[in-house]
Formats: C-alpha cells, structure tokens, sequence
C-alpha cells in the first residue's frame, strides 16, 4: 500500500456526533515533507478530520500513527504540530512578538534565544519590523503571516490550515498561495490544509484528497485529479464540467449516443451492453466551435442560449434535443477564447457546430436505480 | 487488499469513543468543574429540596401529601394574597414595560437632546433599594405626603386653592406605584438593548417598498424587539410577583405573598406555611423562567456583522414629543428619589421642616445603625469579591473546556435556574437547609456539614451570589464567547496549559465583564432585602433590613437616611466602576479593533 515510511497514517476513522456521521471510515498516508489538501463541500468531514490530526477532537475510532508514534489517544497539548485558522486566532492583547513567542516561552529558553528565534519567523513571512505592532493594526494578510509565523515557531514536524486564506482577499489570497507554498517547500514541512476552493488545491497541493459525506472520493496529484476525476461529484466540484446524458451504442466499443449524435470516447475499456444509460462528461475549455463540420466525427449540432462575457473568454450557453426527454433540452457551457468569436455566429438562436474530442470525453456509468 | 489483523478490524467496527488520555492539566479542569458543581449544588439545588419537603408535610414533620396547599387555598385571608400578587404583577409588567418601550425607543431611535441624562435618571432607581422607593413614596403621597397635604397646605393658604390629592397610598395604588419604580429601569435596560440593535438596510428596504410609517414599526421594529419584550415582561412580571420591600413599606392591608411569608416565617413561626407559600412564589416564576428561555432559543441573530446600525435621523415633532415624554418620567424617578434624600434631612415631617443630620445618627432608633451599614458594605466587598471569582471561572470552565459535557451541562442549568428562585424562596430554604444540626433522611440522622455557616457573614454572602448569580453568569459568559474559541485549540498546539492562557489572555481580555460583574453584585448586595431578612443574625444586623425594622417602629425619617447612605454606596461603587473601565479602555486601547 504506497510509501514505504508515511509520516502520518490515518487508519479506519470514523467520527460521529450523535446520530450524524461526520467521517465514515477514513484511511490515508501523507508523506514526509508533501502539501496535502483535504478538499471538499462545506460539511463534507475534512475539518472534522483535520481537527482529529490536531487532537482538538476524538475520533469516534480508528488510530492516527505520527511519526511512528501512535497519538490516537494523546491530547492535542501532547502531539507535534502547528496550527492557523481561518479567524487567525491572534491573541489581541499580545503584540505581534508576544504572538510568535508565545509558546516559545513556555519553554523555559532564554530571552536572546527567544528574541533571536522570533526575528528569524518574523523575517521568514516578511514581517521585519513589525514585531512591536498589536494585531488590530496589520492588515488581513499581515495577520495571517503572523498566525503561520506562530504556528511554526516551536518547528512543529506537521503544519495545519484550516481555511487560512478564505477570510482574505480576492487579490491577498492569490500573494498569500505562493508564499506559503514557497515556504513549506523551503521548510520541508509536512501540511495539510483544509480548503473548498478548488482553484487553491490545484495550484498549490502537491497531492489532493477529495472528501464528500465524510468519505475520501479520491485521493490524486491535482492534474490527475483534474484529468481523471473518480466521479461525477469529482468531476463537478474540481473545475467545471458538462455532464451529457448518453447510450451506449450498437455502432462500435467505445461509441456512445447522445440524441441524435454519435459520439466516440478513446480508451473506453468497460464494456457495457448496447442500450445502457451513461453520463459523458466533458469540460468546458476541450469543447471546440467548428465552423466546418461536415465529415467531422464526435460533433454536436447546438443551439445558441446565451453568451457571457468573462474578460479572458466567453462564456456560451448551448442547447441540444435529447430523445428521452423532449421537453428538456441538454444544456452546455463551452469556453470560446475572446479572439475567437468573430469568427462565428453567436446571436441568440443561431445553430452552433460543437466537435467533443474523443480524448477528452469522460464516460460514467450512472449508480444504479436510474438517473437524477 | 492484505488481510486485516483482529486488531485492525476491532478498529473498523466503531465500539464507543476512543478515551484520550488524561493528563493532569484536565484533571485540573475536572477538579474546577467539579468545584462549580459543588458549589451550585450547595448554593442552589440542595436547599430546595427540604423546602418543597416541608411544604408535603405537617409541622411535626409527618407527611400530608398537598394538604399544607388544600389549607391555603381554602382559607380566604392567605388565597386572596395570590390573587393580589397576580393582580399587582400584572399591571405593574403592563405599565413598566409599556412605559420603558418609549423611554428606550425616544433614547435609541430619535434625536432628542440629552440622552445621555435621560440614561442614567432611568437607571437611577438600581441604586437604591425597593424599600427607599416606597419611602419616597410615603413622603409624597402617604398621610402627611407633600400632595396629599397641599404642599403642607401651602396652596391653600398662598393661592386659596384646595390643591391637596389624596391617592389612597396604602395598599393596591402604592405597591403599584412602587413596583413600577422598581421595574422600570430594569425594562429599560433590556429594550434598550432590543432598541438599539436595529439594521439600517431593513428600514431603507421598508422605505424603497414605500411602506407607511406605521406598517415599517409593525413589520420591521417590532419583531427585532420581540425577544427583549418578552425577556422585559419575564423579569417585571418576576420582580414585582416577588418583591418584599415596596408591599412591606406601602401594603397597608393590602397582602401579598410576599408579605404573607415574612408574616408566617418571622411573626407565626408557622414554617410550614412559609414554606408551602414560598412554593406557590415560586410557581409563576418558574413558568415565566421556562416561557423566556424557549422564546430565547428560538431567537435569530438579528444583527449578523454585516448589519448597518441605524442613525436616528432628526424629526422635529417626533424628537419634541420623545423630550417631553422622557422629560415626565424622569421627573418622576427625581421627585420620588429626591423626597427621600430631603426627608432624611427634614427635622420633623411635615412641622418642622428645618435642616438637620440628626436622622443619620442611629443610636435612639432600631435596626443596628451604622455597624449595620457597615455589615452591609463589607458583605456587598465580599459578594462581589468572592462572587465574581466563582462565577467567572465558573462561566470560563463551561464555556471554554469541554470537560465531562454532562456535567458542564449540568453546571450551565444550574447557572441558569438561579435567578427562577426569588430572594425570600432562598432565605427560607436556606433556614431548612443550614439551620438543623443534623438532617433526618428516611428515619436516619445525618450531621449537617454545613450548619456552621448559619448565622454568619459566609451565609450572606452565599445567599447573595446565588441570588445574582444568572445575571452575572450571563455577562461572563457573554464575554467569553466573543474570545475566539480557537485561542484554546492554538494554545494547546504549543503546549500551554490552559491556566497560563486563561490568565494572559482569556481574563485580560474579559476584564471589562469582570468589573461589571463585580459592581453588579455589590450594588444588588446593597440593595436586597428578600434573601437576607431570614439569614441575619442579631449580632450581624444589615442596612437594607434596617430599614424595615425602622418602619416598622415608625422612624421613618431614619428608614430614609438609611436609604440615602444605601444609594450613596451603590452610586460610589458605579463611580468606581466606570473609573475603572475607563482606565481598562484607555490602556488597551492599542490592542482594540478600530
């Protein structure tokens, strides 16, 4: 089962409160030293689960080894970690080196050695000069770095992040991303971090675990998760994804239908009997306008519903009839760089040619008992 | 998949919680709670019991099922007290919370000037104690009251004009007028809060949506004040059922239940009866008490942070008609205070109405004179004192650990159900429950480990911080609930023990609550009678029971300057309490939000 020496093992969690299950049977390796992302649905377990690492809640069962130390039972005050929280949790009435020292001085070291240690962070998150200042005067993104800079000032082997960035701004968030990547990589920290933003996870996870009703849906690098997402519910919630209701059909392995279209998906494997319900799925950005589309394979005649402006690209909305439902058609979201829309037809009602790249078409099987 | 070892699936199958390991930091916790507990159990729930045990049975101590009750009610003098109660409770809640909406309302939502007068005359009537209020009372509108005679027949004589009013004080009018004074700055306080709570957005909403002023009152100011009606109504309605002072002072023949148990406790000596009363005192308040915490707990935020708080804005008519309105009441707060303090002074009502200290010179009357005043002073220092430790840490372990959630539950009822128990339901229940030397539980005698409390200063001050108890437990806890939660959760992950951050940062940051939970407790010390007139020993007599024992004996001028050293001390504990926060404010303002 992977690595050979996990720094963190998490074998068979559950957690319950009362009646509601809040993580059902979760088991994950981090490794030495990687940037792991717990990411999910609001209510999904994952800081419920990051709060089980941290010892700040107990598991219902289930064992948690850090380090080879098995620390399911021990009190957070007795594990090996850092921790920021989303509200910073600064203590208002300390200021910023009274923060960063804070655990540092209940360990009994002498004051240079403090003094020395709280310079080092401060210079670390790019606070130099600041430490007299109380935390009301630093602005959202300061504070947070002094969080991190506490956070790391005992040298924790773990750092965990709940949500650090969500309270920030649009434009801090984006500065914020890089420089905490940059300085676990520099540390060489193992971190995990708690986010429902899949934009963060993609860009900053070294490895993702995708969560969804207190279950682990995949576990993946964020290209990998990106390209090959596990599930529909994977598939929707990182990036943005056109779900296409389908048959599977007589004409060849690997052909599907979707109304009056035939549509061939590369490396289709299952083999499914003609006539079966599936859900393509494709994103947004591999959908092409062909303006000549005759002879092509893997086209979708659409209609055009409504166009968006989004600065980089357009947004188009776009329907087609599908024969099991008349009365609803299937909508399409297809990204169309900016340059590209003089070239075509794009009035409200136009009909619009859409190629779907056999490479880039998904297949699921829908669960059984129907489709949604 | 390897084969799972019988360890591994003893783990998969979830069989209770995983147990943490105890360290002795929690056993600390534990040890704290467990003294919280102790101490509310002792102070709140254990006295009880031999209360409701004596209401069940006959004075020989034989039980008789509810026959103590089929007795009450079937003699006509004592059920019409219930009656009475119901009656004075109920006008006074209608008039008090009706008067005090406006009052609040004109203060929060209009641009009348003085406001901040208008403030603190409503809050006057806090500082002193019922008894003072009816005083002022008798002084006014009693036999030889200024309005009753005229001006001591000065109209008459000046103007020829019979300008004398007699309101027939004694009894129902003067409970009435008396309760008032008592709950209003009560009321007060609580609307205002509701009143000032209002979110701008929503009235600008009504406005666009053109809705008449009328319809924006009904639809938009009254459900955001809603939950403070009904707290306002349960805490009038709570007073002025179980209030001593004012019907002890004002009554006439005019009885309550109140009254009826200080009768049947210290004038028959008939505990039994006293008993069986203090439960039917009990009763509507701890309906009143069930009615106010579900309505709390259906509350919604009315102001989330994104709520834009609403600027009165200048109306002319509407400032003019809140200015005079607010003007009349306290103009009435004033007079009644202010004859109190001038009667004090008067030599002889209504003769000779020359200048004189000899009132506050106690030595020819009752009621202990100034070693009782100072008996109350210090036993106000140590309520607050020892009264504020308790609760705070007591609030602090509930509300910031999550140690044994039972009985932190448990700990947070009992906190709460305290201020359900009127004053003269804690004497009482204290007498039965400290008095005896040894308690007899099912035919066996246990020695009382607590008897050696009654009759002592400790007894008062217990009396006391369990009488103040849920006011103040709700401020702590209110405070302690705006410190992040999280400030634990990050201590712990540097392996500070929780003592070191409750001193550094959780009581730093709650010094404010701290302090005002202090003054709370010394100046209600001052003031309450109910809880103490059963519990003071001869050699440890009290200032606010002074009073009454004044009254009684007719030293009324007396009974009046006792009162005004009473305000004295509760406005001087005020005074400290600002001077103090101002400082807090001053010092800290560099690590306060913007």
């Amino acid at each position: 089962m992977g690595d050979p020496s996990p720094y963190l093992q998490l074998q068979h969690i559950h957690k319950r409160f009362g009646k509601t299950v809040a993580l059902e049977d979760v088991s994950l390796d981090v490794r030495a030293g990687e940037f792991l992302f717990l990411l999910g649905p609001s209510g999904c377990g994952k800081t419920t689960l990051l709060r089980i690492i941290a010892g700040l809640e107990e598991p219902t069962s289930g064992r948690i080894v850090q380090a080879g130390r098995d620390v399911t039972r021990l009190p957070a005050s007795r594990r090996d970690f850092g921790i920021v929280f989303q509200s910073y949790a600064l203590f208002p009435n300390l200021t910023v080196a009274d923060n960063i020292a804070y655990g540092l001085k209940n360990q009994k070291l002498p004051k240079a050695q403090i003094a020395a240690r709280v310079e080092e962070l401060l210079r670390l998150v790019g606070l130099q000069g600041l430490d007299r200042r109380y935390p009301a005067q630093l602005s959202g993104g300061q504070q947070q770095r002094v969080a991190l800079a506490r956070a790391l000032a005992l040298s924790p082997g773990l750092l965990l992040l709940d949500e650090p960035l969500s309270a920030l701004d649009a434009r801090v968030r984006a500065n914020l991303r890089g420089e905490i990547t940059a300085l676990q990589r520099r540390l060489g920290v193992t971190a995990i971090m708690v986010s429902h933003d899949q934009e963060e996870a993609l860009t900053m996870a070294d490895r993702i675990v995708v969560m969804d009703h207190g279950r682990i849906v995949q576990v993946g690098a964020p290209l990998e998760i990106y390209q090959h997402p596990a599930t529909p519910f994977v598939a929707d919630f990182v990036g943005q994804m056109n779900f296409l209701p389908g048959l599977v059909s007589s004409e060849g392995v690997g052909v599907f239908r979707t109304g009056p279209f035939a549509l061939r998906v590369q490396g289709w494997q299952n083999h499914l009997p003609p006539g079966s319900e599936v859900m393509l799925a494709v994103r947004p950005e591999e959908l092409r306008i062909e303006r000549e589309h005759v002879g092509l394979s893997n086209v979708l005649v659409t209609e055009v519903r409504s166009v968006e402006f989004m600065g980089p690209h357009y947004r188009l909305l776009l329907h087609y009839r599908h024969h099991v439902d008349e009365q609803r058609p299937v909508s399409l979201v297809v990204h169309l760089p900016r340059h590209a829309t003089v070239q075509h037809d794009l009035r409200v009602g136009a009909t619009l040619p859409v190629h779907a790249p056999a490479d880039a078409l998904r297949v699921f099987r829908l669960p059984s008992g129907g489709s949604s | 998949m390897t084969m799972r070892t019988a360890e591994e699936r003893a783990l998969l199958l979830p069989h209770g919680r995983v147990r943490p390991v105890v360290t002795a930091e929690e056993w600390l916790r534990r040890l704290l709670l467990l003294l919280v507990v102790g101490f509310l159990l002792v102070g709140v729930l254990l006295p009880l019991v031999p209360l409701v045990a004596r209401s069940l049975s006959d004075p020989e101590g034989r039980f008789v099922g509810l026959a103590n009750y089929v007795r009450y009610f079937s003699s006509p003098g004592l059920a019409s007290s219930f009656v009475n109660s119901l009656t004075i409770a109920t006008a006074t809640t209608l008039l008090a919370v009706g008067l005090a909406f406006g009052y609040a309302w004109a203060i929060a939502r209009t641009c009348m000037p003085g406001k901040g007068l208008f403030r603190a005359i409503a809050l006057l009537p806090l500082f002193a104690p019922p008894l003072a209020l009816a005083i002022g009372l008798v002084y006014l509108f009693g036999n030889k009251g200024l309005v009753t005679t005229g001006f001591f027949g000065f109209f008459e004589r000046t103007l020829g004009l019979p300008l004398a009013y007699n309101i027939h004080l004694y009894g129902m009018n003067g409970i009435i007028l008396g309760e008032l004074l008592y709950c209003f700055p009560q009321a007060f306080l609580i609307l205002t809060v509701a009143a000032s709570l209002a979110d701008a957005r929503l009235y600008e909403a009504s406005l666009a949506l053109k809705a008449s002023p009328l319809r924006t009152f009904w639809v938009v100011t009254m459900p955001g004040m809603r939950y403070g009606l009904i707290s306002a109504i349960f805490v009038c309605f709570t007073l002025a059922f179980t209030d001593f002072g004012v019907p002890k002072v004002v009554g006439g023949n005019f009885n309550v239940l109140a009254t009826d148990i200080y009768k049947q406790v210290i004038g028959q000596q008939n505990f039994v009866m006293g008993a069986t009363i203090s439960i039917l005192l009990l009763a509507p308040t701890v309906i009143a008490f069930v009615i106010d915490r579900i309505a709390q707990r259906r509350q919604m935020a009315v102001l989330t942070s994104r709520s834009v708080p609403l600027r009165p804005r200048p109306h002319r008519l509407i400032d003019t008609i809140a200015l005079i309105y607010c003007s009349l009441i306290a103009a009435a707060i004033l007079i009644v205070i202010g004859a109190v303090v001038y009667a004090s002074f008067v030599d002889v009502w209504p003769y000779r109405l020359g200048l004189t200290l000899r009132h506050y010179d106690f030595r020819h009357v009752g009621g202990g004179g100034w070693a009782a005043y100072t008996n109350s002073l210090w036993m106000s220092f140590y309520s607050a004192l020892f009264g504020v430790v308790i609760i705070f840490l007591g609030a602090y372990i509930i509300e910031k650990s999550r140690t044994w959630p039972l009985l932190r539950h448990f700990a947070y009822f009992l906190s709460m159900i305290s201020v359900a128990l009127p004053g003269l339901v804690i004497g009482i229940a204290y007498i039965f429950f400290f008095n005896p030397k040894s308690w007899t539980i099912a035919g066996l005698a246990l020695p009382n480990p607590f008897a050696f409390l009654y009759g002592t200063m400790a007894i008062l001050v217990l009396a006391n911080i369990v009488h103040f108890y849920t006011v103040s437990f709700m401020t702590a806890t209110t405070a302690l609930k705006q410190i992040d939660p999280e400030f634990e959760s990050v201590s712990a992950s540097m392996r500070v023990p929780f003592y070191r951050t409750f001193a550094r940062i959780t009581l730093p940051l709650s010094l404010p609550a701290v302090a005002e939970i202090a003054m709370y407790l010394f100046v209600n010390s001052m003031v309450t009678v109910s809880a103490v007139i059963f519990l003071y020993s001869p050699q440890l007599r009290l200032a606010s029971v002074a009073i009454v024992n004044m009254d009684e004996a007719g030293d009324t001028a007396a009974a009046a300057a006792m009162s005004v050293l009473i305000i004295a001390a509760c406005l001087i504990a005020r005074l400290v309490y600002t001077v103090v926060v101002h400082q807090l404010n001053r010092r800290t303002q560099a690590w306060r939000l913007p």
